[in-house]
């Protein structure tokens, strides 16, 4: 399939989409040139016997026919010592032989220790040993999957442990180590520039950009003083300019997504969301 | 495990104790101490608890209403929130929740939770039949809940609620031994439910 924006050579535009509204994807598939889905949300069943559910992935099948898919997971735990999770691969297995995936992606953190769920994800420190770990996985991938894997940073909640690498010097190393290219999240960049300091010129201008497949774009809140990577609003103009900054220098770039949490679909409604859609295509063209 | 993945683990293990109100399983670290005074830490333990409400509210509401009915909700995050069995996949803890609850000491939240969990199963394409057995009339019980009201009184008595793909509203409810009831038994469709969110029919 030729994407609708892949026709005019620039990045093609996703929107999250968890199934089980036909009204939403309809208005969808007409403004979005892919669907972001997470086979992890909507999983059934429990322990290592989880399945994709039958109507949803039929759904998403059919929305095959009309735009890419592209997964994007949340529970594989790509960074715990202890082992990733095998069940959600199981789903990730599921999902590719039931609809060509354009690419699929990873958070760079964990979400479980020892099998049981922190019930949130936190990022690796940036050391030696924690690069070795996530490389040998992602080459296991690699070779798992025909699809491109990408990983993407992750808003860091918690202060850094001593580190070998900087934030791009890691990525950097990564993505040279096992060719895999990244999903840069620009929301993510202002939380950690907001709670942490990060200097995003200094980031952006020290990480390597051609490896930068996708760019994922969002809107949360801020609680406390710190701002909340949860996907629950309308994205912030500054966050919209970074993404067309960031489209703008890396060379590479086959998409560019707006995350919108299914929990915030019925609170935002359908028309903020593709709004949402279509103004992310105005600002990237 | 190298050594250097061991180091990793222990970090990992430590923030997972952390982020769980748990003893640290490590000595002393000063990174450690500085995330125990963190306000990240704080504010993870708060998001982690939010994700959990919005997830059970959203995937098993009538269980959760029912239980905040009786006071019990929050108790129920919280130990939720401890339990090391937690399934991993984000989509599986409602699921977990209410296989939790259908043994519960009340009847009430054990024949509420049973049902939800019956209902969930069926609307993600379980083709069994499935019976839970109440001690009241579960019709008045089940619409007060969806309507996000207090459960109320409702006429004792043993029911059978049955859910299954054949039935035209996933649901029915019939008294058992009431030949005439059980003729006519009662078609329920519990609109508003997310397990019935695919098969919106008028009953």
């Amino acid at each position: 399939m030729q994407s609708k924006a892949a026709s005019v050579g620039r990045p093609a535009i996703g929107v999250t989409y968890e199934g089980g509204d036909p009204a939403l994807l309809e208005r969808l598939v007409e403004v979005a040139d892919y669907l972001e889905v997470a086979p992890d949300s909507i999983a059934t069943g429990t322990g290592g016997d989880l399945r994709i559910q039958r109507e949803i992935l039929d759904e998403w099948r059919a929305a095959a026919e009309k735009v890419e898919i592209v997964a994007h997971g949340v529970g594989l735990s790509i960074g715990s010592a202890s082992g990733w999770n095998e069940a959600y691969l199981r789903l990730v297995d599921e999902l590719a032989n039931a609809v060509p995936l354009r690419w699929h992606s990873e958070h760079l953190g964990y979400t479980t220790v020892d099998g049981e769920p922190l019930g949130t994800m936190l990022s690796l420190p940036r050391t030696e040993e924690a690069l070795d770990l996530v490389c040998e996985r992602v080459i296991r991938l690699q070779g798992r999957y025909p699809a491109p894997f990408l990983l993407e940073n992750i808003a860091r909640m918690l202060p850094d442990p001593d580190g070998d690498y900087d934030e791009a010097g890691f990525l950097n190393e990564l993505c040279k180590r096992t060719g895999c290219g990244l999903v840069l999240d620009v929301y993510n960049l202002e939380c950690d520039a907001h709670n942490h300091g990060l200097d995003i010129d200094q980031f952006l201008d020290a990480l390597e950009l051609g490896a930068v497949h996708e760019l994922h774009v969002a809107g949360g809140t801020e609680v406390g003083g710190m701002k909340l990577d949860v996907h629950s609003r309308q994205a912030q103009p500054s966050t919209v300019a970074l993404a067309a900054r960031a489209a703008a220098a890396a060379p590479a770039v086959w998409g560019a997504t707006y995350e919108v949490l299914p929990e915030a679909v019925p609170v935002l409604g359908h028309d903020v969301i593709v709004n949402e859609v279509t103004r992310l295509r105005t600002a990237l063209s | 495990m190298s050594g250097q993945a061991a180091r990793l683990a222990a970090q990992q293990r430590a923030l997972l104790a952390l982020l769980k109100d748990r003893p640290v399983p490590v000595g002393k670290d000063p990174y450690l101490d500085l995330i125990r005074g963190s306000r990240g830490l704080t504010m993870l333990q708060m998001i982690t608890a939010w994700w959990r409400r919005f997830d059970l509210e959203r995937r098993a509401p009538l269980t959760s209403r029912a239980l905040a009915h009786e006071g019990r909700f929050e108790d129920a995050l919280t130990l939720l929130g401890r339990d090391a069995d937690t399934p991993a996949a984000i989509s599986a803890l409602a699921m977990h929740f209410l296989e939790q609850h259908i043994e519960d000491t009340d009847p009430l939240i054990a024949a509420v939770a049973s049902t939800e969990r019956a209902l969930t199963l069926v609307a993600r394409g379980d083709r069994s039949r499935h019976e839970v057995l109440w001690d009241r009339d579960p019709t008045p019980v089940l619409n007060a809940l969806l309507a996000g009201h207090p459960p109320g009184p409702a006429a004792p008595g043993d029911f059978r609620v049955t859910v299954s793909r054949d039935r035209p509203a996933l649901i029915a409810v019939e008294r058992r031994g009431d030949l005439a009831n059980s003729c006519h038994a009662q078609e329920r469709h519990h609109r508003g439910h997310p397990a019935c969110s695919q098969t919106d029919k008028s009953v």
